[in-house]
């Protein structure tokens, strides 16, 4: 190795020192996802109609590997429905401490209507605060427990530590 | 008779269909319409092979081929091997191309209407036909027009919904309600792709109608009940005994979550066949409704909630001036095998007579008891004061196979036929072999040429008398005395006139006719404990016969004439009986014990814990041993495992490892004492209070749907 290799090592540190950092300042910044990260999920709705897609086939909690999902149906009331046709997901939980966001549950949904969304933050105080029902799922409901909470308690907005341009299966769902 | 399936060569009974013997051989077909114990139509056609057999010219030998072997003679075309019946020397190809396509072009057909919604089906997970469309199939339809339309909540009954869509048109419903009840409630309405199920208005009048929801192949026909409680991958499935009459049907238990959603019919081919009624399918609605979870103790006149250890207190405080020899126990005659052994220990070591089970009767029979299987092959069967189809239902559909007249289909490596040749469509039945006698109408009276409302007791007097010759001519009597004459005929006798004390004079009967006599047991294991010492001892009392200081009184839901001054009770909710108690054990069902019982015809079968969630409720075992904790005193049955031992010192077998059919065992000499109570079997009410809870957890199901 001669000392012209050393230079041209040399150059290159020196070329990075006066370059912009690739650094992100999390969280004072938001952080950029790639399109395809998998995240908290997301329980999407038709957007014509606004019915659930979910069916509650469970299907997802049979694909799950970490059996994090639990899914309780129920018949709908054909007057008022949940979902369209006969059945709806009465509980749809998801422990997300057991989930590994593999993202089977969205392969095996049959209507598309668990995708794996981008957000993440999710870091919490209690075991059973880490359960995430259809109300903290539903598309519409922005930001994790912990961050809904803050944002409540200060009076804020919830803030998304994150800037992503969502997939286009995920109806219905705008990120700040 | 040999036959040749693919390379391989099977040898099977004169008059087997091709079907069994391939599936004898190890090969395997597609079907929906064939099902064991139900006549075979060829209604799908996906079971197709290639078949040919050789002939015989008219010399009487096989006809030759160039290799000099018999010459096959191959049907033209793939042939339904369900109505195919196999000749000597058959060849079945059950592999070749032609087969192959004809099968997956039949998969194809049978997908066309069907609508898909697999996830939303009930059945998906455990439906014939998503596993044979995965096995046989191509995989793709190649339909683009609009499906048939149809509705998808019809409901049949309240416990049956219908999804017309879904249905493939394969007939079993319709076969299975004239074959096996021989009540024709439903048929093929329309014709072509506007073919549906259809009854009368007003639901499916039988006591059977669940079976058509396991038949199904698809998720037509589905279990009102169970609607939407879990798909079938997450049910915890226990094979156990049904505990609600003493035929102890073999069930599934199928269980979510620790809360038991349904119960399906079992196949055990000499007891219940495949079928169960349907008070034993949809008992678990009643089950857990009220169900009792931790102790109660009355406290300041009102009974709270307690633990054991609080129980166990109050209990030897309460005690301790008891003498126990005055302490009564008593059980209801559903406890296992397990359990009265431990009953009957206890009582040893209190040295206590006042032990009684009810409900029982005063005597058993001395002769042999039949089987099932020989009341369904009996040439005639009397019945002289029993209400099967409240008694023991299931075994009404056996005495429906006696009056169908056939064989029992023959068993096979793979189980029972799959397509049993002898059983045909509307096969006449024999009404003139069935002769009932009784006071009240019972279900049976449709199927019956005779039947004599009136006391069964004088009308076995009767038929005793008619026996002995002293009879006027042409009375119903002498008929039945001419009916149990037949060889191998039955005569069945049930509550009404065991409570009236009319057992010996049915023996007498049967000894008389040569007869063989079924007595039906008064519960579920009331056969069984008879051959314990549960009956009140030298000086004891029976339930509620005199006050005791202290009583144990375990599921009875009879009230004492006479109350104990400290009453205990271990049941499963708060029945007339606990509210009155001053404590209160909680137990645990049917469903949810593990023990072993014995049913009508001697047959020891193991019962099976569900998994259910029970909280802190045991069975007696346990409840027993908390009395004698608080007296200071210890029995030697203090488990299920001691249990056990003490009943192989005490019948010389093994009940921990009874095969999977049970066994038909000698226990020995029965304990035999009078019983003063009326007992009537409540297994009437019983079911009627089941059906009853079904119906309201369905209509809660379907509440939403009501409200518009």
């Amino acid at each position: 190795m001669g000392v012209l290799d050393l230079a041209k090592g040399m150059g290159v540190t020196l070329g990075k020192l006066f370059s912009k950092p690739l650094t992100v300042s999390y969280p004072e910044s938001r952080v950029q996802l790639k399109p395809r990260f998998r995240g908290r999920h997301v329980l999407t709705r038709h957007p014509d109609t606004g019915l659930e897609k979910c069916i509650g086939c469970s299907l997802c909690a049979a694909a799950c590997p970490s059996y994090a999902i639990y899914v309780e149906a129920a018949e709908n009331d054909p007057a008022h429905p949940v979902s369209p046709g006969e059945r709806y997901a009465k509980v749809y939980e998801i422990n997300m401490l057991r989930c590994i966001f593999c993202g089977l549950c969205e392969e095996a949904c049959p209507t598309g209507a668990i995708i794996l969304g981008n957000e993440f933050e999710m870091a919490d105080y209690r075991y059973g605060d880490f359960v995430y029902g259809k109300e903290d799922m539903l598309v519409g409901q922005y930001g994790s427990r912990p961050q809904r909470r803050e944002a409540e308690r200060q009076g804020t907005p919830v803030r998304l530590g994150l800037s992503v341009q969502p997939r286009e299966e995920l109806e219905g769902v705008r990120y700040p | 008779m040999k036959v040749f399936v693919d390379d391989r060569a099977v040898e099977v009974p004169a008059g087997t269909s091709a079907m069994d013997a391939l599936f004898e051989a190890g090969r395997d077909v597609p079907y929906f319409c064939s099902l064991p114990y139900l006549s075979p139509i060829g209604a799908c056609r996906m079971c197709l092979v290639e078949a040919g057999s050789p002939r015989r010219g008219q010399d009487g030998q096989w006809i030759l081929d160039d290799q000099g072997q018999p010459k096959i003679f191959w049907l033209p075309k793939p042939m339904a091997s369900c109505t195919l019946a196999a000749s000597e020397g058959m060849v079945i190809r059950t592999q070749t191309d032609a087969v192959r396509k004809a099968q997956a072009g039949m998969v194809e057909f049978t997908l066309l209407n069907h609508p898909l919604d697999c996830p939303t089906c009930d059945k998906g997970g455990a439906c014939e036909l998503q596993d044979r469309s995965y096995e046989y199939g191509y995989g793709a339809s190649r339909f683009v027009f609009d499906r048939r339309h149809a509705d998808k909540h019809y409901p049949l009954s309240d416990l049956v919904v219908l999804d017309q869509e879904r249905c493939i048109h394969c007939k079993r419903c319709v076969r299975y309600f004239e074959e096996i009840p021989g009540q024709e409630m439903i048929d093929f309405i329309e014709r072509g792709v506007h073919t549906f199920i259809d009854g009368y208005e007003g639901g499916l009048p039988s006591a059977f109608s669940g079976n058509i929801v396991d038949l199904c192949p698809v998720g037509a026909l589905l279990d009102n009940v169970a609607r939407f409680r879990g798909r079938n991958w997450e049910y915890d499935h226990t094979a156990t005994i049904c505990t609600g009459c003493s035929v102890g049907c073999s069930v599934t238990v199928d269980a979510r979550n620790g809360r038991v959603e349904r119960i399906v019919g079992r196949d055990h081919p000499a007891v219940n066949e495949r079928w169960i009624c349907d008070a034993g399918r949809f008992s678990h609605a009643l089950e857990e409704e009220g169900r009792l979870t931790t102790p109660l103790l009355r406290r300041g006149g009102e009974l709270v909630p307690a633990s054991f250890d609080e129980v166990l207190a109050y209990l030897t405080s309460e005690l301790v001036d008891v003498p126990p020899a005055q302490i009564g126990l008593y059980s209801s005659s559903d406890i296992t095998l397990e359990e009265g052994i431990a009953l009957e220990a206890t009582a040893q070591v209190l040295g206590s007579g006042h032990v009684d089970h009810l409900p029982r009767f005063s005597q058993l029979p001395a002769l042999p008891r039949p089987t099932l299987h020989q009341l369904a092959q009996a040439s005639a069967v009397v019945i002289a004061g029993a209400d099967l189809g409240a008694e023991a239902p299931v075994a009404e559909l056996r005495i429906q196979e006696m009056l169908r007249g056939a064989a029992p289909p023959p068993q096979f490596r793979h189980g029972t036929a799959i397509a049993d040749l002898k059983l045909t469509e509307r096969m006449e039945r024999h009404p003139e072999r069935l002769a009932i006698f009784s006071s009240a109408p019972t279900s049976l009276d449709r199927s019956a040429d005779l039947v004599v409302r009136g006391d069964p007791q004088a009308a076995l007097s009767a038929i005793a008398a008619a026996l002995e010759g002293n009879a006027q001519a042409a009375s119903p009597y002498l008929s039945a005395a001419e009916l149990l004459r037949r060889p191998g005929a039955t005569l069945v006798v049930g509550s009404e006139l065991q409570a009236a004390g009319g057992l010996r004079l049915a023996e007498k009967v049967a000894r008389s006719s040569g007869a063989a006599l079924l007595a039906l047991p008064a519960d579920s294991n009331a056969l069984g404990l008879a051959y314990l010492r549960l009956v009140p001892g030298e000086g004891g009392a029976a339930y509620g016969e005199a006050i005791l200081p202290v009583a144990l009184v375990s599921r009875c839901r009879r009230l004492p004439a006479q109350w104990p001054r400290l009453l205990i009770v271990h049941d499963t909710t708060l029945s007339a009986l606990a509210a009155r108690a001053d404590v209160v054990l909680p137990a645990v069902s049917g469903l949810e014990k593990q023990g072993t019982l014995v049913n009508l015809e001697g047959r020891l079968q193991a019962l099976r814990p569900a998994a259910s969630e029970v909280g802190e409720a045991t069975d007696l075992i346990p409840a027993l041993g908390l009395l004698l904790q608080a007296l200071g005193l210890r029995s030697p049955v203090r488990g299920l495992i001691s249990a056990q031992r003490a009943l192989a010192q005490r019948f010389g077998a093994r009940v921990q490892s009874l095969p999977p059919e049970g066994a038909l065992l000698d226990l020995g000499e029965p304990f035999l004492a009078e019983t003063h109570l009326q007992h009537q079997p409540e297994v009437g009410a019983w079911a009627a209070a089941h059906l009853a809870a079904a119906r309201a957890r369905a209509a809660a199901n379907r509440a939403l749907e009501v409200a518009k």
